[in-house]
């Protein structure tokens, strides 16, 4: 085998930016996985993810954050999550003692992280969803610009989205223009 | 030139001067003036010529239903035609000019048309230009191109900025008239969440060009005052030059922002926003419009509509005229005369058409009760009236006011039906509204200032409650009905010159007329033969007065004659703003494959698939065209080695206990026992038993399946196998998710792969450990995670790398570098294409939604011992038939003939027609590998056809070629090599 080690490189080569007091930038550090509830397996999987992560499942729409902060679990269907994780994804895959169907998401999704006062304002520019509705610590499915995202809510004036890895670059564009549109 | 009709008072800012020209002219305004305002302050009556007979065209209105004063603005690129001089604001350095004349506007060449008017009238263009024949396009066509339209273009490329969004509330109030501002207030109050948008600069509608009070003071200050506590309030949006235009299904309104209309640069920001407001409520306030009366020569410059006189006069400090005449049917023409004479402008005569006392006394003006006006007189600008009796009238200006029509547009945008009513002579909103939409104030029918501004209130608080807010209890505000009487009256038919009714199209009352004798007596008839209400004001000014009069001529009432269907926009929306953002490469998302950018640094040349962008192929110095490069690609790949990114290929990761029993379902043959590190080959079709898509699928574990779509059909697939999994088989246990964009894949083929893919993973690919059509989970380069395939679409010994996406750049460098002693090649899309059709290999011009695994050849893959989605009905009769169209191969006869993809095949010596058609050719490549050009296609029993010569016949595109039928495997047809 040749001596090479392949380099990950983000999607967006690590994007940050400042608009004034709103910031847009590209999250690396992070990992994604789907896990599907099998036929059946409330239970067994219930209780995965409480020894595993501590926390119920969360009803469809919301979301359940660990208490340390560093897993959050998105419930998109009624037998399919999206878990956020700090941590590579490995352990947790394996954590979940196929309670669930495991699948690493981690290449599929690009994360943007948006917040300041521009936040709003600007995705007032291609978000459909009434975010007055969507509280803090939630999230919900959209289209923006014709690319499927997931906005999850922060903070006020906080958000994180998440669209297709393919398509990075037209999704980025696509908040950065909406944010000059706004900008003063 | 000097403001010589700029008076005191108005809203303006007279502190600061704004220069602007009109048609070369340097002149001044102030801030707060519109540019009609600013022409009149600076006596410029004549701002245009009209549409058909180019008639000298002045300043009929202050809004956006102004149908005459329509300037070009701005210049160059930026240069926007039809603009409606009444609502275009004053801004420092603002450039127009007129429009519709040739050669100066005073002395308009085009002017001759007008003298032959009488032969222009309704129809003209149905019944004339009928012959010669050979005129048509050559003479009547440019002549009728040159004269018509409105405007020019500046044909370069919008250099402006537009943009869209989404708004949420729980109240919209569509205008911001005291009734629309009194409804927000109350609303806002109450905590709803309220967006209060108004197609004008300054908030508060007639109140800003009217003398009344609310609350003891002037109307404006309460506007003002209201403005202001809107905007403090959180809850609350308020939107000054916005128009909400349309009232969709389901709450949504459609609004149009002019964002930086009103600045002479917009710095880089979007000069309009269109917006999709999401409303549960929604309150229509957008107020009435005042409409004329027709008489004789009721269209020459100074001849304005009554209330639009007032607004001049009162708002902006502008009288529009040194001696004005009033004509009236109602009183509001009198508190046109009551401002006017308030301002010291001389009012030469006010004639009211009402036999009756006159409604109060202005002190030296004439009253002629139960008058009438017959003409006018005045070249380029009005300088008197001639009434019935014949005496003449010196005017500069004439008021006219024919009573107010409520602006019942947006109730109707969903079909609803306005009903008249008798006591103001107008339609009013019909029951049948949009839903959750209520009307208030004059939009109503309501039109004194104290009703007004009580019906807001009380409409509002309705909502409020409804939505579950408590009404807030501030006290009623205190307010005066004017007088507000009135007399139907439309049209002095005593008067023997033309009376214009549509001035934007040049409609006359003998154009209605002559409608009706001709047959057009339908409404949607009269509008359509007569040019009535179209263009860029939709008659707002003109459609009921002609409806009174055919109601007339037709012997019926108003309400009998019934009206045209109002449709968004209710003003012009322009194409800039409804394509937003879209344009250029912002017209819609872009797909990168993960190689993306080793492929842009190596000279790649990209093709859209999709949405994706994939390397078409990589030219090298010295190549003299793209065959060059595919040419060796193909050449280098089968003599060695070549790489490429396939990762566009639809990739659903499926997993569960059930998963292999579902995909017997989903594929045409056999999958339950597909072995772990195994890839099979699958069929789908439609429910209607066409073949559908087609691609491997691989398991990488008993319960863990890894499928590949063809890169069009990948949602397509996924969506289609969801719904089988909830819908067709729900008890099974499965699930399934997109990969495709997580996975970034290469195909390695060629005789060296097997040697380049034994340096980058860390597992046996000798053909005993690892055979064709064996899988494995693997890692690349030592460390990355990896997916192997051993697959091939090219016809040679190939494999498929997969690695996390986020690789996938520095994989394709990688593999290029391990390959470089084989002499690697990257290939694109056109040499893989080449080589599938080298091998024979279906894609989406054989899978086209025509044929059936028979057509396919894939017969075979149709398991007689399961049943799958399609199988039924894949089985009649007629999809089975002995004759039905095969795919298999072709050659030209003669190897130097180009095959051409779409021909038709006919038998040699038959006539190329339909009768004779026994199928078509679906693909065509020149093959670098056998030196000549081979296709693949679809003829009528083909298969038992090998080695006869038929007509492949493209009569629009290039003749016969002879060619011989083969297999469709031109390369390798064993497989000895993929294999091997």
């Amino acid at each position: 085998m040749d001596d090479i080690t392949l380099q990950p490189e983000p999607f967006l080569g690590g994007y940050a930016c400042a608009f004034g007091d709103t910031i847009l930038s590209e999250i690396t550090d992070m990992a994604l996985i789907s896990v599907a509830m099998p036929l059946n397996g409330m239970d067994k999987l219930q209780a995965s993810v409480q020894t595993l992560w501590g926390v119920v499942l969360p009803a469809p729409g919301t979301c359940a954050t660990t208490l340390d902060g560093k897993t959050r679990l998105l419930c998109q269907s009624p037998d399919s999550f999206l878990a956020l994780l700090s941590d590579p994804p490995g352990p947790a895959m394996e954590g979940l003692k196929g309670a669930g169907y495991t699948t690493d998401q981690s290449d599929n999704w690009v994360i943007l992280r948006l917040s300041g006062p521009l936040c709003l304002p600007a995705l007032e520019r291609i978000c459909p969803i009434d975010l007055n509705t969507l509280s803090t610590d939630n999230f919900t499915r959209t289209t923006m610009e014709h690319l499927g995202v997931i906005i999850l809510r922060q903070g006020p004036d906080d958000v994180m989205l998440l669209s297709a890895s393919s398509s990075a670059g037209s999704f980025l564009h696509a908040v950065e223009t909406s944010i000059t549109n706004v900008k003063p | 030139m000097t403001q010589s009709n700029r008076i005191k008072g108005g809203l303006i800012d007279r502190s600061q001067q704004l220069g602007f020209t009109f048609n070369g002219k340097p002149m001044q305004g102030h801030p707060g003036d519109t540019l009609a305002s600013a022409l009149l302050a600076n006596g410029q009556r004549l701002v245009g010529r009209s549409f058909k007979y180019h008639r000298p065209r002045g300043i009929f209105t202050a809004g956006s239903e102004e149908p005459n004063a329509l300037v070009q603005l701005r210049t160059g690129a930026h240069q926007e035609p039809n603009t409606r001089a009444t609502t275009s604001e004053l801004f420092d350095g603002l450039t127009a000019i007129s429009q519709n004349h040739r050669g100066p506007l005073e002395f308009d060449l085009m002017a001759v048309t007008g003298l032959l008017s009488p032969f222009l009238s309704a129809g003209f263009y149905y019944k004339t230009f009928m012959w010669p024949k050979a005129f048509w396009e050559k003479i009547y066509e440019p002549v009728i191109r040159m004269s018509a339209g409105l405007g020019s273009l500046s044909k370069l490329d919008d250099p402006d900025i537009y943009d869209k969004g989404f708004l949420h509330c729980d109240i919209l109030i569509i205008g911001a008239g005291p009734t629309g501002l009194e409804a927000a207030l109350t609303a806002g109050r109450s905590g709803a969440r309220v967006i209060i948008a108004d197609e004008d600069f300054v908030i508060g509608g007639r109140l800003n060009a009217e003398t009344c009070e609310i609350a003891d003071g002037p109307g404006a200050d309460w506007a003002r005052h209201a403005t202001t506590e809107l905007a403090s309030m959180d809850n609350v949006r308020v939107m000054p030059r916005t128009t909400v235009y349309g009232a969709y299904d389901h709450g949504v309104y459609g609004a149009l922002e002019r964002c930086t209309d009103h600045l002479g640069d917009s710095s880089g920001k979007p000069r309009q926003v269109l917006w999709r407001i999401y409303a549960k409520r929604s309150i229509l306030c957008a107020g009435a419009t005042e409409r004329p009366i027709a008489f004789g020569n009721n269209d020459r410059p100074g001849v304005m509509l009554a209330g639009a006189v007032r607004t001049y006069v009162n708002r902006f400090g502008v009288a529009p005229g040194r001696t004005v005449a009033i004509f009236t049917n109602n009183d509001d023409g009198w508190r046109t005369a009551s401002d006017l004479a308030a301002k010291g402008v001389d009012i030469s005569a006010i004639i009211d058409s009402r036999n009756q006392d006159a409604p109060t006394q202005i002190a030296d003006a004439r009253v002629v009760m139960g008058g009438r006006v017959v003409d006018t007189s005045g070249r380029k600008g009005l300088t008197s009236v001639t009434l019935a009796n014949g005496e003449k009238v010196t005017a500069d200006c004439l008021a006219v006011s024919g009573g107010w029509s409520p602006n019942v547009h947006l109730t109707c945008h969903q079909r609803g039906r306005p009903i008249w009513r008798d006591d103001i002579a107008a339609f009013v909103p019909g029951a049948d509204l949009p839903d959750g939409m209520i009307v208030a104030g004059a939009a109503n029918g309501t039109l004194t200032l104290a009703a007004g501004l009580a019906d807001g209130r009380d409409k509002a608080t309705e909502l409020v409650k409804g939505l579950g807010f408590t009404a807030s209890k501030t006290p009623a505000i205190v307010a005066q009905d004017e007088p507000a009487d009135l007399s139907a009256f439309w049209h002095v038919a005593a008067s023997r010159k033309p009376a214009w009714l549509d001035l934007q199209n040049d409609v006359t009352v003998k154009d209605i007329k002559q409608a009706h004798a001709e047959g057009f007596r339908s409404v949607e008839h009269l509008k359509r033969y007569t040019t009535l209400g179209m263009a860029t004001d939709q008659g707002k000014t003109a459609n009921i007065p002609a409806l009174a009069i055919m109601a007339d001529i037709s012997g019926k009432t108003i309400p009998e004659t019934g009206t045209t269907i109002f449709r968004p926009p209710y003003t012009p929306v322009p194409i800039g703003a409804l394509a937003g953002r879209a344009r250029g490469s912002g017209f819609r998302p872009v797909r990168h494959t993960p190689s993306h950018k080793w492929a842009e640094a190596n000279g790649a040349t990209f093709v859209e698939t999709g949405n994706w962008l994939r390397a078409q192929w990589y030219a090298r110095d010295g190549e003299k065209g793209w065959r060059d490069s595919v040419d060796r690609e193909v050449t280098m790949t089968r003599a060695s080695v070549g790489i490429c990114d396939v990762t566009t290929l639809g990739k659903i990761d499926i997993q569960g206990r059930d998963a292999a029993e579902f995909l017997n379902h989903i594929y045409t043959n056999a999958f339950l026992k597909l072995p772990v590190g195994k890839v099979r080959y699958g069929l789908m079709l439609r429910e209607d038993g066409v073949a559908y898509d087609d691609g491997t699928t691989a398991r990488l574990g008993e319960n863990h399946f890894v499928m590949t779509t063809t890169t069009a059909n990948a949602v397509l697939v996924f969506r289609r196998m969801e719904f089988a999994r909830q819908c067709l088989w729900p008890g099974l246990d499965v699930h399934m998710i997109s990969v495709t964009d997580g996975w970034a894949q290469f195909a390695v083929a060629g005789p060296n792969a097997r040697k380049l893919i034994q340096k980058v993973v860390d597992c046996d690919v000798s053909n005993d450990a690892f055979p064709f059509m064996a899988c494995a989970q693997t890692t690349a380069f030592n460390t990355t995670p990896a997916r192997l395939f051993r697959i091939s679409f090219s016809g040679e010994l190939a494999y498929e790398i997969a690695v996390p996406a986020r690789y996938g750049n520095a994989m394709m460098g990688a593999l290029m570098q391990a390959g470089k002693e084989f002499d690697a090649v990257p290939y694109g899309t056109e040499a893989l294409g080449v080589m599938r059709i080298e091998k024979g290999h279906a894609a989406g011009n054989e899978l086209n939604g025509q044929t059936t695994a028979t057509n396919l050849g894939l017969g075979g893959f149709v398991s007689a011992k399961k049943d799958c989605i399609g199988k039924v009905l894949s089985q009649r009769p007629e999809m089975m038939r002995d004759d039905a169209i095969r795919l298999v191969g072709f050659k030209p006869v003669d190897h130097s003939k180009q095959l051409i993809a779409g021909a038709h095949f006919i038998t040699r010596g038959d006539a190329a027609n339909m009768a004779n058609d026994q199928g078509w050719m679906s693909s065509v490549t020149y093959s670098p590998t056998l030196g000549h050009s081979i296709g693949l296609g679809f003829i009528k029993r083909g298969h038992e056809r090998m080695g006869e010569v038929v007509t492949a016949t493209s009569p629009a595109r290039g003749g016969d070629v002879q060619v011989e039928i083969t297999s469709p495997h031109f390369y390798d047809p064993e497989g000895g090599r993929q294999r091997g």
